[in-house]
């Protein structure tokens, strides 16, 4: 009867056999590369780096906050007091918490390029099945570029952590302030114009 | 008798004349949907090519060329850094000595900063490139979706456009009509 109908059904089987296993070893492959471990080994050097940077300005404050508190005390006349102490407990207070700061943003750049990965990852699972369907593959790729640009965006890996013994600052300056307010009288004794306060340790040069 | 047997036979050729369009219909949608499949192949293909480099994909690259951008700019900017930590002769040897040890310090700490730097930068600009790499797969896949959409258009009219033959058709159906009438003409106690 010069053959079968059913070759078109077969054919469609056939297809959809293959574009299932196809969609099947694509997705497989996309999963095993992006939970690969040079992937975490890409995601945990970033962490190290971030947290590396975080943690050497936050060491350079301190160094500077450790000099600052050291002259303002010494000005002061207060080292090797109380207050020396408690100055010097804030900066380990303002420290500690910097650490943690430092810690927690390393760590919150970390999993923001790791998200970005799984997102990757779920946008060209869905483009490869879509795809492998013969449909419109265009829009998804684009949210995927848009999902990889706005990492770019993210200011959060290098920004520098703010200012965190800015509360010591106060106390730095008020040292200052009183040092040139000393400096201003300190020299003003046996001048005709000069202001004096009578305070004869302050205005004579030598006397302590 | 002979009207029996030439309406049989129209009968016939009628049934046979459908089934080959239906063959000839059946073979054009199997090769149609062959042709989908090839296009498949096609992005299929484009597929694992994206797959391999993403494979391949790490920041190293991205990280050397950030850092060299980085202690190039370093390097140009070497000497108004440094200005303030230059040796002077009328310093003394205690000063120079630890401006010296200060400048090779901040040099130092200038190339750190520059590895740290490139190391936070290069894995996001390495995800970058391969956001790049996704749209333009998804532009591969719009190509050949657009080359199905036209194929699968083609086979549609190629199918719609087997029929059976017009001219057999009315002769199967004359000669159905007229082995009917003579057969019934010619049956005991006909007319």
């Amino acid at each position: 009867m010069g053959g079968g109908t059913d070759s078109a059904t077969k054919a469609a089987q056939k297809a959809e056999d293959e574009r299932r296993a196809q969609a099947k070893a694509a997705t497989s492959s996309i999963n095993g590369i992006f939970n690969s471990d040079s992937r975490k080994k890409q995601i945990a050097d970033f962490l190290s780096a971030d947290r590396t940077l975080y943690r050497t300005d936050l060491d350079k404050q301190k160094h500077k906050a450790d000099l600052n508190t050291k002259f303002a005390m010494a000005r002061s006349g207060l080292t090797g007091g109380s207050q020396d102490v408690d100055a010097n407990a804030d900066i380990t207070n303002s420290y500690n918490k910097g650490l943690i700061d430092a810690e927690r943003r390393a760590q919150g750049a970390a999993s923001e390029l790791s998200a970005a990965d799984q997102q990757a990852r779920l946008n060209l699972i869905s483009m490869a099945q879509n795809g492998l369907d013969n449909t419109t593959g265009q829009q998804q790729s684009l949210e995927a570029l848009q999902s990889n640009l706005s990492l770019a965006k993210q200011k959060s890996a290098t920004d520098g952590i703010a200012d965190v013994f800015a509360s010591l600052t106060d106390w730095y300056k008020k040292s200052q302030q009183a040092k040139e307010a000393r400096q201003t009288t300190k020299y003003g004794f046996g001048s005709l114009y000069a202001p004096m306060d009578g305070n004869i340790a302050v205005n004579t040069p030598g006397y302590t | 008798m002979i009207g029996l047997i030439v309406a049989l036979a129209a009968a016939a050729a009628q049934q046979y004349q459908a089934h080959q369009v239906a063959v000839k219909q059946d073979k054009t949608a199997a090769q149609g949907i062959k042709q989908q499949s090839a296009l498949r192949q096609e992005s299929n293909s484009a597929l694992q090519q994206r797959l391999l480099k993403l494979q391949q994909s790490n920041p190293d690259d991205a990280i050397t060329q950030k850092k060299t951008g980085y202690l190039d700019q370093l390097q140009r900017a070497r000497m108004v850094a440094n200005q303030g930590l230059q040796q002077n002769s009328g310093y003394s040897d205690a000063y120079n000595s630890y401006a010296d040890t200060v400048t090779n310090r901040e040099n130092t700490s200038g190339t750190d900063l520059a590895d740290l730097m490139s190391r936070i930068d290069g894995p996001t600009a390495q995800r970058q490139a391969e956001g790049f790499d996704t749209a333009d797969l998804g532009t591969q896949f719009e190509d050949v979706a657009r080359k199905s959409q036209g194929a699968g258009f083609l086979t549609k009219l190629k199918v719609n456009g087997i029929h059976s033959n017009p001219w057999l058709g009315l002769l199967t159906e004359a000669a159905g009509s007229w082995g009917s009438n003579y057969a019934g003409r010619n049956a005991p106690g006909g007319p």
